[in-house]
């Protein structure tokens, strides 16, 4: 009875996963072999551009615009120069060296306004400014007289609208001291410096 | 198991191995299409209107540089030489030198923005180099006793000092950013826009309309006037043009344009919130090496 319950069932099961098998093989050969007719065939065609007289794929539109780029970027130097009068290289350099240094009298005038801005009335007092052009360096000498007690305060608040003022780069903070002077009464002398940004004219 | 054992038993087992290698290939190219189309979305369409935009760009510059060589083939080279001679000599030219810093120091002094006339200290030339290129340098040292008016008009003259062209007065950005609103505006404007660059700096300054006229009408939108404007009214050029526009008929006259280059090399100011005030100046009278000649 064993044999007779398991055996015939056996060709049926056989069959259809034969069947089933070779029915499977057929559809991923198919798929397969449409898949790679579209990746080498149609895709290629549909992720393709045209720009201007030109097709590119996408690979080849990032190499095409850095390309383009280094191009317009030769144009562009191309067309300063023949818009100039004329080339002259030495020339050309020492233009560069006087755009480069500002003017110091507008520094000046924007230290002036600094002392201003901080409320100090005519306190601070500027006694001499130097500039060094190669250095790009600014250095301001002076005193904060008649604020009696809160000269060092002047100072600080002064020194605090100069460090921020636009062209000032970076600031070198004076020492803060207190004189009790007999002939001109409590004052604070400073002496500070700062460099300018290479953006000031 | 039963189900397959008995399918290795009916040889379909290879058909079964084979089926999931395709179905394996087939998965990898699908994904690889969406890839593809995926990067094709994110990279390629963008980079596709970027390429437009470079090549209708590149389009245009090609127009402006052939119109630009067309206009530059007219030229005559008078300005090389006037710089050989005048701007940066290749002798020390001292006379000259002396003479445009007299002439300045008497405007100075006209104004009453000067307290005395100054003395002047001429020191032994030196070679320097930067960027490439040598020159010889004359230290010119000399202080004076002035209003803030006249320190004012000191630096607006050392700015200007050696500039030839109104193209010497704006800086590289500046004309960089007038040939991009030309291209914008108007690209067949370069033309007028490189007239109005070599025009001679001291003519600019003692007339300045019928040339910003000029080019204004070639480029008449507000925003390109607006910007040139802004550019011409910046307070040291704005200075420097009204210092040149009153010693033009004096520099004229005497022969002493165009102006050697001077620099600053340093300035000292004493007395500073003062009504008069001493400024110190360290200049640079610059000139070609004898080599150079």
């Amino acid at each position: 009875m064993l044999h007779t319950d398991t055996l015939p069932a056996a060709p049926v099961s056989g069959s259809f996963l034969h069947a089933f098998s070779r029915g499977l093989l057929l559809f991923s050969v198919v798929l397969t072999g449409a898949l790679s007719l579209s990746w080498t065939i149609l895709l290629p065609r549909f992720t393709q551009f045209a720009v201007g007289d030109f097709t590119f794929t996408v690979r080849e539109m990032a190499a095409n615009e850095s390309a383009l780029r280094a191009q317009l970027q030769t144009m562009e130097a191309e067309r300063i120069r023949l818009v100039l009068p004329f080339q002259d290289a030495l020339f050309s350099v020492l233009k560069q060296e006087k755009y480069a240094v500002p003017s110091l009298n507008e520094v000046r005038r924007e230290v002036r306004h600094a002392a201003v801005r901080a409320q100090t009335g005519d306190a601070v007092v500027l006694q001499e400014m130097t500039f060094d052009a190669s250095q790009r360096r600014v250095q301001v000498t002076g005193d904060v007289r008649g604020a009696g007690a809160s000269s060092m305060t002047v100072l600080a608040a002064f020194l605090g609208e100069v460090e921020r003022l636009s062209f000032v780069e970076k600031m070198e903070h004076p020492p803060f001291s207190r004189i009790d002077d007999p002939e001109i009464g409590v004052h604070s002398p400073f002496r500070f410096s700062f460099s300018l940004t290479p953006l000031f004219r | 198991m039963r189900l397959l054992s008995r399918c290795s038993r009916l040889r379909c087992a290879p058909l079964l191995s084979l089926s999931v290698l395709f179905l394996t290939l087939s998965f990898l190219l699908l994904s690889a299409h969406a890839q593809a189309v995926a990067s094709m979305r994110r990279t390629g369409l963008p980079a596709a209107l970027r390429l437009r935009q470079i090549e209708a760009r590149a389009s245009v510059l090609r127009e402006q540089n052939d119109a630009a060589e067309l206009q530059a083939a007219l030229r005559t080279g008078t300005e090389e030489e006037i710089l050989r001679i005048s701007v940066l000599p290749d002798e020390p030219a001292l006379d000259r030198l002396l003479a445009t810093l007299d002439l300045v120091f008497s405007h100075l002094q006209d104004l009453a923005v000067l307290r005395e006339f100054p003395t002047v200290t001429v020191g032994e030339a030196r070679e320097r180099s930067a960027g490439g290129s040598e020159w010889q340098s004359v230290p010119v040292t000399f202080t004076v006793a002035a209003t803030e008016e006249g320190v004012d008009i000191l630096f607006a003259f050392l700015r200007t000092a050696g500039m030839l062209t109104v193209s010497d007065l704006l800086s590289p950005e500046d004309i960089s950013r007038l040939l991009t609103l030309t291209e914008d505006q108007n690209p067949a404007a370069i033309t007028a826009l490189e007239e109005f660059l070599s025009v001679d700096l001291l003519r600019f300054a003692v007339s300045p309309r019928p040339y910003q006229d000029q080019l204004l009408g070639a480029l008449s939108a507000p925003l390109f006037a607006q910007e040139l404007t802004a550019m011409l009214d910046l307070p040291s050029r704005r200075s420097g043009l009204a210092l040149l526009h009153d010693l033009a008929p004096a520099l004229r006259e005497r022969h002493l344009w165009p102006v050697r280059f001077l620099s600053v090399a340093d300035a000292r100011m004493e007395g500073v919130s003062d009504p008069w005030m001493t400024a110190s100046f360290t200049l640079e009278a610059a000139g070609r090496t004898p080599h150079q000649r």
